[in-house]
């Protein structure tokens, strides 16, 4: 088959048999439904459920991404291991979260705490819940909300989180 | 023929061959995957070199803290840092992987596979612009204020993230800048290799009638292109938090430096053996071709080298043992980690099994190729005291790490390079290296080599850390035994370095003034050896057609001991 | 073109599980993300979904050998990609105006750097799109068009998951 100057296959009957020579208005009716799907994932929201909001919004991410692969890029009509190894690519991504999910996600464990990351939460949610009302000027007043260097074994500031952190033996 | 219009076409102005180009035209803006091999050797080898003296300038001050270096200077604290970061960094990214990937890749490829280039020259042309420019600006970072990036080729935040602690405002961001655009250029080449192999190869190349280093360097690709990605992520998100101040990283900000811990070593497992099976790939092809015999099991070898790669996405926290992650990650990692030991020596057994029962010609590239096997087996066993997360409790960041991964790294990056220059060298350059100073190369390179590490694994277990500006800080560790060693290896250091300029003697000698070499002066059956010894561009007048594996060697009722799989099955 | 979409999984995965992790651990992020312009957000959505609307018209040109409609379409989707480019400019002088930078704290490092990283690969887009375009003018390289496309279906995916991780989990 003839091969085009960067290597991709191009051959006019390829399409046609494959069923890629779809009419433009096969192309405008996919796109009609991506909106379809972007306005449904925008009123997720408004229904107030958190959950349901979830899975209206990555879900139809998800049914939109797929058509968009599988239609505008014509995956379903590409060579097989070309999706294996677009999945391949998503489960190494996968692999990543799973190898680190369990130190990055907790602040706490049988024998230790993220001191810092109760600090931080703390800190933040007064900085934030106040903060909307103030029109803070731009990137020099970072200093303003960036917070202190939380020394190893500082107690969280309430006793909300729980946990007390363990006292270390030296400073 | 329609692979050869292809890459005519894709050559636009260098077509045909018809008319003189000019001196930039062919060797520096060429687009023949031959050039740009060599390009890649050239500058990886240059870097190597630089990479090397900055282990002379930090062996030198382990040996004699304090002394003022000859040819350097005095070794201060900041400068110790940036000699050893600059060091790992250089020779894994601009030695290792140019040297094995994209020179021997760029050169064998499109060779071994009976084409005249790779599918897409210019982007070719490309990766090697973007990884030079990568190369200068890593050498610049040298002369900005403050001097290098200090802060270990793993680049650790907070160390890295914060220039009051790292001292190198100005080197950090761009010893950053110049890794990720590395990256780039070897994820642009990646693309070149993988749809070469997969659309260019000659007729009648079926699947297991690949050379084993072409699959090598293609599935190295890949495990490059799945793993590197979110290193990349990373790398951005370190930038800004050097550059900008954001707290990616910080956990007073909410990061996580060991969240970069994770990105590093997610893609610095994958790496390792990304540099490894090119490695294996040479040594395969320099011992079924001295050996005189076929790979023991050449399917073996190729699905353990996917089955590697796929566990080596399994087991990179190996590196984080110590670092506060989740014990109960620990205790998979170490299986994982294990684990993975079993297909490497599986194909180190393979190999060994090459050479049982063959007629060995112990020929320069062989010997290097058997002292890969010796030396990488000795690297792979010492890893297995650091999987076990127990013993790693106490091995970590101490020398026994560093020699463990110097006895990998060296063999794969070092002897198997030679044993590939002294293979390919009469086909690239259409002249035979010199052999008496190969050999003598071979055994100043060698045997010196095991002088450096070894002493290390034992200053390693007496506890010298890692990192350490000067041991004799710490009392336990100015004992007089440790001392000698150090100067040991230090020595052996010095003498290996010295056996180095006989080999380049030779190379550069040999270039010009070597004795002329034919076609294929071993008598191999690859493709390669078909074409002219150096090839012309287009390298096959007409292209070869592949009928059978590449290793029949020494096949029974033949006249002579190789069958050159572009020659025709007689017809009976 | 599929290699490199690949490796652009990874970067990009990499990038947004870092993302995810933090925010699933860090309740108080959502009050940062309350800030968000979702308004902007969707709009700049629609542009992109178009856009690649009008990127598949233009492969569906090429594939009749229409050089001079496929370009035409390929610049409609330059518009659509220099659209979002200009809602992005819009919104992102908002928010820093509002004081929300890069520094604010760490939700707003990775919207920053997650979006920016994504609007260089609209760049990217954009201006290999101007190169193919002009070369169809003239019937030359339409295979060319395929390839872009496929790039820039890809850059729209991205987006596709970035809105709802930036702008509708509050």
């Amino acid at each position: 088959m003839s091969q085009a100057a960067d290597g991709h296959h191009v051959n006019p009957k390829h399409e046609q048999s494959h069923g890629m020579d779809h009419p433009a208005s096969y192309y405008v009716k996919l796109w009609a439904l991506l909106l379809v799907l972007l306005v449904i994932s925008i009123a997720g929201p408004m229904l107030g459920h958190k959950v349901l909001t979830m899975i209206t919004a990555f879900g139809i991410a998800g049914v939109k991404a797929l058509i968009v692969a599988a239609f505008f890029m014509h995956l379903n009509v590409e060579k097989r291991f070309v999706w294996y190894m677009l999945v391949t690519m998503l489960l190494a991504v996968l692999m990543f979260f799973l190898g680190t999910a369990a130190d990055v996600m907790k602040y706490e464990g049988a024998h230790w705490t993220k001191p810092s990351a109760y600090l931080y939460t703390e800190e933040f949610k007064k900085a934030f819940s106040g903060g909307e009302e103030h029109d803070s000027h731009d990137a020099e007043d970072e200093d303003s909300k960036a917070l202190p260097y939380v020394p190893y074994g500082a107690k969280a500031t309430n006793g909300a989180m729980g946990h007390s952190s363990p006292k270390p033996e030296h400073h | 023929m329609t692979t050869h219009a292809s890459a005519d076409h894709a050559h636009g102005a260098d077509n045909h061959g018809h008319h003189e180009l000019t001196f930039l035209q062919k060797y520096v803006f060429s687009t023949d995957h031959k050039v740009i091999g060599l390009q890649y050797f050239m500058t990886g080898v240059f870097m190597g070199v630089l990479g090397a003296l900055a282990s002379y300038v930090f062996r030198m001050q382990m040996a004699f803290p304090g002394a003022s270096v000859p040819g350097f200077g005095l070794v201060t604290p900041q400068i110790y840092n940036q000699m050893v970061t600059n060091h790992g960094t250089i020779m894994i990214f601009w030695f290792a992987m140019p040297v094995l990937i994209a020179a021997f890749g760029n050169y064998l490829i499109p060779l071994m596979i009976g084409c005249d280039d790779m599918v897409f020259p210019r982007l070719n042309r490309l990766s090697y612009q973007i990884f030079l420019f990568s190369a200068v600006l890593l050498i610049a970072s040298f002369f900005v204020p403050y001097g290098g990036f200090g802060g270990a080729w793993t680049s650790y935040p907070p160390l890295a993230s914060n220039p009051v602690y790292n001292q190198t405002p100005y080197g950090a961001p761009m010893w950053l800048g110049a890794v990720a655009l590395e990256f780039v250029a070897f994820l642009l080449g990646g693309i070149n290799f993988i749809t070469t192999l997969m659309n260019a190869r000659a007729p009648g190349m079926k699947m297991y009638d690949i050379p084993m280093v072409v699959w090598m360097i293609v599935i190295a690709s890949i495990l490059f292109m799945a793993s590197v990605g979110p290193l990349i992520a990373g790398a951005a998100m370190l930038l800004f938090d050097q550059t900008l101040g954001t707290g990616f990283f910080d956990p007073a900000r909410g990061g996580d430096p060991l969240l970069w811990e994770h990105l590093f070593w997610f893609f610095g497992h994958p790496e390792v053996y990304v540099v490894l099976l090119p490695a294996m790939g040479i040594v395969a092809e320099v011992l079924t071709v001295f050996a005189r015999k076929k790979l023991f099991a050449y399917r073996t070898v190729l699905w353990t080298a996917v089955a590697t790669g796929v566990l080596s996405f399994f087991v990179w926290a190996h590196h984080q043992f110590v670092a506060g992650i989740d014990p109960r990650m620990a205790n998979i990692f170490t299986v994982t980690t294990l684990l993975i030991s079993v297909p490497i020596t599986e194909m180190s057994f393979v190999y060994i099994g090459t050479l049982y029962g063959a007629s060995i010609q112990l020929s320069t590239p062989m010997l290097f190729a058997i002292a890969f096997i010796v030396e990488f087996l000795i690297g792979g066993v010492t890893g297995i005291f650091l999987g076990a997360s127990g013993a790693d409790i106490y091995f970590h960041d101490t020398y026994f790490v560093l020699a463990h991964f110097h006895y990998t790294f060296v063999p794969i990056a070092v002897i198997a390079v030679f044993a590939g220059v002294y293979h390919w060298f009469p086909k690239m350059f259409g002249r035979y290296m010199n052999d008496t100073w190969g050999r003598i190369h071979f055994w100043g390179t060698a045997v010196p080599f095991n002088g450096i590490f070894i002493p290390l694994f034992y200053t390693g277990m007496a506890g010298d850390h890692r990192r350490t500006f000067d041991h004799l800080n710490f009392p336990d560790l100015a004992r007089a035994d440790l001392i000698f060693w150090r100067q040991f290896a230090t020595v052996s250091l010095l003498i290996m370095l010295g056996f180095q300029v006989i080999f380049f003697i030779n190379f550069f000698y040999s270039m010009f003034r070597g004795k002329k070499a034919p076609a294929n002066p071993w008598n191999a059956n690859t493709f390669e050896w078909v074409a002219a010894s150096p090839p012309p561009h287009g390298n096959f007048p007409t292209l070869p057609h592949c009928y059978r594996g590449p290793y029949e060697y020494s096949v029974p009722g033949r006249a002579t001991d190789f069958w050159p799989q572009n020659e025709p099955a007689p017809k009976t | 073109m599929w290699w490199l979409l690949g490796s652009e999984i990874t970067i990009f995965g990499g990038l947004l599980i870092c993302y995810i992790m933090m925010r699933i651990m860090y309740a108080p992020w959502s009050e940062a993300a309350a800030h968000t312009n979702t308004l902007a957000g969707s709009i700049n959505t629609f542009v992109l979904l178009t856009s690649s609307l009008f990127a598949v018209l233009a492969h569906h040109a090429a594939e009749h050998k229409n050089g001079k409609l496929a370009a035409l379409y390929l610049w409609l989707t330059i518009g659509g990609a220099l659209t979002f480019l200009v809602v992005k400019s819009i919104e992102w002088t908002n928010e820093i105006r509002h004081g929300y930078t890069i520094t604010s704290n760490t939700f707003w490092s990775f919207y920053y750097t997650a979006a920016g990283l994504h609007g260089l690969h609209v760049i990217a887009g954009a201006t290999a799109m101007a190169i193919v375009s002009f070369d169809c003018l003239r019937g030359k390289n339409l295979q060319r068009v395929e390839i872009v496309g496929i790039y820039w279906h890809f850059v729209d995916i991205i987006w596709i998951f970035l809105f709802p991780l930036l702008y509708i989990a509050k």
